[in-house]
């Protein structure tokens, strides 16, 4: 027991200096919403002034102390200023990925004047040992070190509890928008958090760096162990961050201690994270989560004789360069290869991956060790490499089920660093002191050695690149790029639809995983002993920014953003230029990443797709071939049954439903029963639980127990939202949640293909669409949609994209269907046209109709029958001309005294709203 | 109104890339103003060279070399190996150069990847290297496939650290390359630890069995094995464990950077144990302000200390020429890339005017005797390790021979004047003939 406390104790150190670096974290998060990765870095940066002042200038330890936390402040206040700022609107992997290049140019200009190595720095404070019992001691510069953690810890907790600036970070953490109608400027708070916080991480940087030595790369590495104490404490609470990170020090030291496994204890953060994050997180976001804006997307369209001349180009380049040219070819095709799995990831379904390069690694260790033990053939070996990393992927991706955004990176992070420091850094994983020996590699009897045949190795690593291109090009294509894409867009409407959100992420996964396995199999192995150390999770991270450069959501983005990989393209291209600019390579990487966000956060590619068009267009005149080509007017076909279109009868029971918001209860015992064919409204005044009703109904929102919900006598009440909708309960969404980026085909065909297993697999190959069903074109007819269908959602006037949201609803082809404000904010004719489409759905499609809508006219024209809420309760049900006169339903929207009152309840306003009277 | 925004967006972006074009310059400012010039020795492309420190003159086509090492990186660099090879050109030529011709010894940074390793080995042999000399990265395995297709020695370096250049047939490394773990095991037994204890940085585990056998030949095993992790941190709890079980000695594989990490918590665990680390790694800069507590501690290696007579010359270059002062010269990089580069000369002084090119040297090296006394052992090429019944995996090992220091008074000095062979409690093999005392 002795020796646990001992080592308990010895791991407050290092807690201590998570603890330190989570506050910073968190202070920058809760002050602009972004995760610093720079902030060890900028600490470094502090830590680095302080010691030219105290070693070489020399300065007292007190006054460098304060110069030192003022660059670090300085650097936080420029960065947000300069690049944070104007990134405000971007998506969060922008805002990531931009402090990523903060990283990379701080960590490189350090290196340029400081180079890599350590440097001893003596400890300012005591050192004496504290002898606590026995064996127990610690020293005192950790028991200060802790010291001052705590008292920061309770500094900031009163600072960001009690001041005016606190309560103004909290207000402008929770919206922007209202702190800013408040009278508060956010950009200001923004600053000086920053400010705050990279000052913070300076003084951390120079009170720890006699303990872990003053490195570049040190402090960096410290942050992303931080971020689990970060994440512990939600981003929000400092003292939670405290005990966190002292818990994950100590976790830390005991793991080394007792459990004898190389790079387990270092995990231990990361795992932590992982496990904390699926405990704590959401299957579907909740209704206020924020629809961050993602880059854009391309069509998945390829152009085939732009492929092959692509291809040709490729293949006649790795035929005549020199070697040394076909290796940084080959390395460019190799990290498209992976990137490409980003694309598919990140960029079609919206998942933040920071594990790609562990997946890579994966398939090249899988592959790599049954090359070296066995005697499997080359292409087998590869194939089981890829295979075997499809099962690691939806490892992977099991907590993408329950996470999302930001925490879903450092969740992937995670898994990836654990990977790395338990497999590919154990030599007992690798091959031992031999290493990973896989001989000369050969395809069919041809040797493809890349050292003696660079030409060979790099034809098949195009051959493979093309070939993943292709198949990612059909997932984009495909009904599964639908899916994909709607879950990447808003995953409550991907639900609403039928689409398993769980199922589309563990796919996207499974399928970057096998990308990536085969681009980290085509990287590994050009040598013919594999070094895994390549694979580490940091690189992974340096990936996703490669892939936000050439394009993330477009299938030649890849391309480009690989040739700025180290080895690749342009560094040779720069050595070639000026063999002395290599070493300021890291530095013009990390300054062209931040400047090229700054300038077009979508990639190269769509600058490329626009400028291309432009030039076709110019040249047109003298070129005629190469003029743009008119799209071909779409043509649908009229519905083959219209008049006689019939979905499946079903009738909507609900009994006894009550939900609650923590002590709130938003419906309270509601039960009615909607039947096919019928229309029925469910009015009451804002906040009466309309929405809550309809989220229960349609499994968005859990209903309390004793609830019973039923589908023509099924009980459905343990039902996901996923299989609601699939079993035929439709909706639309008070918000529409319509996918933005995708055209108004797509959310149509999104909403009506099937919702198959087999089209996964079939779109790899060979993407088919099904022709539209009779539903869909009949909505399309009646809301004059064809003209609409190749514009982006985003690109539609609110009224028209009102009545997409209704008709992606009913090209769900749903037997019951829950439309919530249907007519918000459309014009007269607009709701003419609505309120016509409605009664059709129910009349002469037999469809359940229960409608939530404010405006009265519409509910009494269109309903058979209203149900009225009244604070979660049932006030009154009945046909409207019964609910027209109920005194319940008239006192509910104008109160009890108004009711009574005769010269109160006027007749212009609300009372006659509710008769459906105004303006008819 | 709607032009004047647009106006004032584009002000505003403009101001916004002026400020970070200032900041960039700023940031090349400050780069420039740190660090040292990066002179390298790449790009001599004299027929002639002239003649200095009192040598002939060197005449005819340049003997064009490649030596190739990590120096832009964020991981270990070897800014020595560059210095040290540029210095033995200069020193060379300035000497009458090797057998009257002009040295040309290019330099590649390898920059700490695979690929670039990879591209130095095509840089070479594309630029028609005679050899590639006196290098050393952590991934040779990315090179030495390059170099056998192009039928081209790596020679002389000091880590055989990748299991291709511990087998390859191209591979000529000088050092001893992982002997002196073992070599560190033999010297804590001869001086009468009891408690051993291992401390491995995370990545060198590989070493581990070969300690193992080494103690367990010496009558002996290792208490426990400590994993330092990789990345420098608190290294508390590691000490602590490592210092455990009354431990009076501890084996260290642990690189320079993690060494400096470490000697804060070790001196405060007030430990006395003795330890015993490998050259270039256990080093003066490593212990820097922990003199007393290293006092006594023991340092295995491949090349007797570089104040020993054999390195006169190196010194005296080093000073000549004006090598970077920054650099650590007494250490694996630095004499080894010397050794080589002596060893190099040896081998195209033994082909008696023979053509000399790539082929020719490597067909010279494999039945090449090098005699360096004081510098290495003497080193029998036809007698690789695998032709003198080694363990498999070891073959091109022809330097098994360990020298030991120790720290006096933060100084590395030699412990003896002899090097001290490990053929047989690292593989069960005969011993090998160290060579003469040095002095």
């Amino acid at each position: 027991m002795e020796e646990v406390i001992r080592f308990a104790l010895l791991g407050l150190g290092i807690g201590a200096t998570y603890a330190l670096a989570s506050q910073g974290l968190i202070i920058i998060y809760r002050g602009s919403g972004v995760l610093n990765f720079a902030l060890g870095a900028i600490g470094m940066a502090g830590a680095y002034a302080w010691w030219e002042l105290t070693a070489n200038q020399g300065w007292a330890f007190l006054p460098a102390l304060i110069a030192g936390v003022a660059f670090s402040a300085i650097i936080g206040a420029l960065v947000h200023l300069l690049i944070m700022k104007p990134l405000r609107h971007s998506a969060p992997l922008v805002r990531v990925i931009a402090t990523l290049g903060v990283l990379i140019t701080l960590q490189a200009i350090a290196v340029l004047r400081y180079t890599a190595t350590s440097k001893f720095v003596p400890s300012d404070l005591p050192t004496d040992i504290v002898d606590i019992s026995g064996s127990i001691v610690i020293s005192a510069d950790r028991l200060i070190l802790l010291g001052i953690a705590a008292a920061l810890t309770l500094g900031l907790w009163l600072f960001y509890r009690y001041t005016r600036f606190g309560l103004a970070t909290a207000a402008v953490s929770e919206s922007e928008r209202s702190a800013s109608a408040l009278g508060l400027s956010p950009d200001r708070i923004a600053t000086l958090n920053w400010a705050l916080g990279c000052g913070l991480a300076g003084l951390a940087a120079i009170l720890i760096v006699p303990i872990v030595t003053l490195q570049p790369a040190v402090l960096t590495n410290l942050v992303l162990a931080a971020t689990a104490a970060a994440l512990v404490a939600g981003f929000r609470s400092f003292p939670i961050a405290l005990i966190a990170g002292l818990v994950i020090g100590i976790a830390q030291t005991e793991v080394t201690r007792y459990v004898d496994q190389t790079g387990v204890g270092t995990a231990v953060p990361f795992i932590l994270i992982v496990l904390w994050l699926v405990i704590r997180g959401q299957a579907l976001p909740l209704r206020d989560y924020l629809l961050q804006r993602l880059p854009t997307i391309g069509t998945g369209q390829i152009h085939k004789v732009g492929l092959a001349i692509a291809t040709i180009v490729g293949v006649v380049l790795l035929s005549i360069m020199s070697p040394i040219w076909i290796d940084a070819l080959t390395v460019t095709i190799c990290v498209a290869v992976i990137l490409l799995s980003i694309v598919v990831l990140t960029g079609y379904t919206g998942q933040l991956s920071l594990a790609q390069f562990a997946f890579a690694g994966f398939g090249a260790w899988v592959g790599g060790r049954l090359l070296a033990t066995t005697d499997i053939p080359f292409i087998l070996g590869c194939l089981a490499g890829i295979a075997a990393t499809v099962p690691l992927g939806v490892l992977f991706g099991l907590p993408a089920v329950r996470t999302r955004g930001i925490n879903l990176a450092i969740v992937t992070l995670g898994l990836g660093s654990a990977v790395e420091l338990v497999l590919f850094s154990n030599t007992d994983f690798t091959g031992g002191f031999g290493g990973t020996q896989i001989g000369d590699p050969s395809i069919f009897g041809l040797d493809i050695n890349a050292a003696s045949h660079p030409t060979r190795y790099g034809l098949m690593a195009l051959f493979c690149l093309v070939v993943a291109t292709l198949i990612v090009g059909n997932i984009r294509r495909g009904r599964t790029g639908r899916r994909l894409i709607a879950v990447r867009t808003n995953e409550r409407a991907a639900a609403a639809l039928g689409i398993s959100v769980p199922g589309a992420k563990l796919y996207a996964f499974a399928v970057a995983a096998a990308i990536a396995g085969l681009g980290g199999i085509l990287t590994a192995f050009r040598t013919p002993s594999i070094s895994f150390a390549i694979f580490d999770s940091f690189t992974s991270i340096t990936m996703v920014a490669y892939a936000m450069i050439g394009g993330i959501g477009y299938l030649f983005g890849p391309v480009i953003g690989a040739t700025l990989a180290p080895g690749a393209f342009s560094e040779r291209l720069l050595n070639e230029i000026d063999s002395g600019i290599g070493k300021y390579i890291p530095l013009i990487g990390g300054v062209a990443l931040i400047v090229l966000l700054l300038v077009n956060q979508n990639g190269i590619v769509k600058e490329q797709i626009a400028q291309i068009a432009f030039l076709r267009t110019k040249l047109a005149g003298v070129l005629p071939f190469l003029a743009p080509k008119e799209p071909k007017p779409r043509v649908l076909p009229a519905p083959q049954g219209e008049g006689q279109i019939k979905v499946s009868s079903k009738t909507l029971e609900v009994d006894n439903l009550t939900v609650k918001y923590g002590g709130t209860v938003a419906v309270d015992d509601v039960s009615l029963s909607v039947k096919p064919g019928q229309v029925m409204g469910l009015i009451g005044p804002n906040g009466a639980g309309k929405t809550s009703l309809i989220d229960a109904v349609t499994g968005f929102t859990k209903a309390s127990p004793g609830a019973v919900l039923r589908l023509d006598g099924e009980d459905i009440s343990r039902w996901s939202a996923t299989k609601r909708a699939r079993a035929g309960m439709g909706r639309s969404f008070q918000s529409l949640e319509l996918f933005e980026d995708s055209t108004v085909l797509e959310n149509l065909r999104a909403a009506s293909d099937p919702r198959d297993m087999g089209s996964y697999f079939r779109d790899l190959v060979w993407p088919v669409d099904v022709p539209l069903p009779d539903t869909v074109l009949s909505t399309i007819n009646e809301f004059e949609l064809e003209e609409d269908l190749d514009r982006l959602v985003e690109d539609l006037p609110y009224g028209r994209r009102r009545l997409l949201a209704l008709a992606r609803a009913v090209a769900t082809q749903s037997s019951v269907l829950l439309l919530d404000e249907p007519a918000a904010g459309l014009g007269d004719a607009e709701t003419a046209e609505l309120a016509h489409l409605v009664r059709r759905l129910a009349k002469e499609w037999g469809i359940a109709v229960l409608l939530v809508e404010h405006d009265m006219n519409f509910v009494m024209t269109v309903c058979d029958e209203l149900v009225v809420l009244d604070f979660g309760r049932k006030i009154a049900a009945g046909t409207p001309a019964e609910v027209r006169n109920n005194p319940a339903v008239v006192a509910a929207y104008l109160g009890e005294e108004e009711a009574d009152d005769p010269v109160g309840a006027k007749q212009g306003s609300l009372p006659a709203s509710i008769s459906g009277q105004e303006g008819s | 109104m709607k032009q004047q925004n647009r106006r004032g967006a584009t002000s505003s972006k403009w101001a916004l890339m002026l400020a970070l074009l200032a900041l960039g310059i700023c940031a090349f400012a400050l780069t420039a103003c740190g660090g040292s010039d990066d002179t390298t020795s790449d790009g001599t492309t004299a027929e002639t060279t002239e003649s200095g420190g009192g040598g002939e003159e060197a005449k005819g086509e340049p003997i064009v070399t490649w030596t190739y090492t990590d120096v832009n990186t964020e991981g270990p660099q070897y800014k020595n190996i560059e210095e040290t090879a540029r210095v033995y050109e200069e020193w060379i030529n300035s000497h009458g150069g090797i057998e009257g011709r002009p040295l040309e010894a290019n330099f590649c940074d390898a920059r700490g990847t695979p690929t670039g390793v990879s591209a130095c080995g095509r840089e070479a042999v594309a630029g028609g290297a005679v050899a590639v000399v006196g290098n050393f990265t952590f991934t040779g395995d990315a090179i030495i496939p390059i170099l056998e297709k192009g039928k081209t020695a790596q020679w002389g370096n000091c880590c055989a650290i990748a299991p291709s250049e511990l087998v390859s047939p191209v591979s000529f490394p000088m050092g001893n390359q992982p002997l002196y773990s073992v070599g560190l095991v033999k010297k804590a037994v001869e001086d009468g630890c009891k408690n051993i204890n291992g401390v491995i940085i995370e990545g060198a585990e590989a070493f581990i069995p070969l300690m193992e056998n080494a103690a367990k030949a010496e009558g002996t095993k290792i208490g426990k094995f400590v994993t330092l992790p990789a990345t420098a941190q608190d290294y508390s709890p590691q000490v602590a464990e490592a210092t455990s079980g009354d431990a009076d000695c501890l084996v260290m594989i642990v690189s320079e950077t993690p060494y400096i990490a470490w000697m804060p918590p070790f001196a405060q665990s007030g430990s006395e144990a003795r330890m015993y680390g490998p050259q270039g790694n256990f080093n003066e800069n490593a212990v820097k302000g922990f003199e007393e507590v290293v006092e006594g501690d023991v340092d295995a290696g491949m090349y007797p200390d570089i104040s020993t007579a054999a390195w006169t010359d190196y010194r005296a270059a080093l000073d000549e020429f004006e090598a970077d002062s920054a650099q650590d010269y007494n250490s694996l990089g630095g004499m080894g890339t010397w050794a080589a580069y002596e060893g190099f000369k040896q081998v195209v002084e033994s082909m008696g005017g023979e053509k000399l090119d790539n082929e020719s040297f490597l067909k010279a090296a494999e039945n090449a005797t090098i005699d360096l006394p004081g510098m290495v052992p003497p080193e029998d090429f036809a007698l690789t390790w695998d032709k003198d019944g080694g363990p498999e995996g070891y073959d091109r090992l022809v330097n098994r021979c360990v020298v030991f220091s120790e720290f006096k008074e933060g100084k590395l000095v030699p412990v003896s004047e002899e090097f001290t062979d490990v053929s047989e409690i690292a593989g069960g093999t005969k011993p090998q003939d160290c060579g003469p005392p040095f002095g």
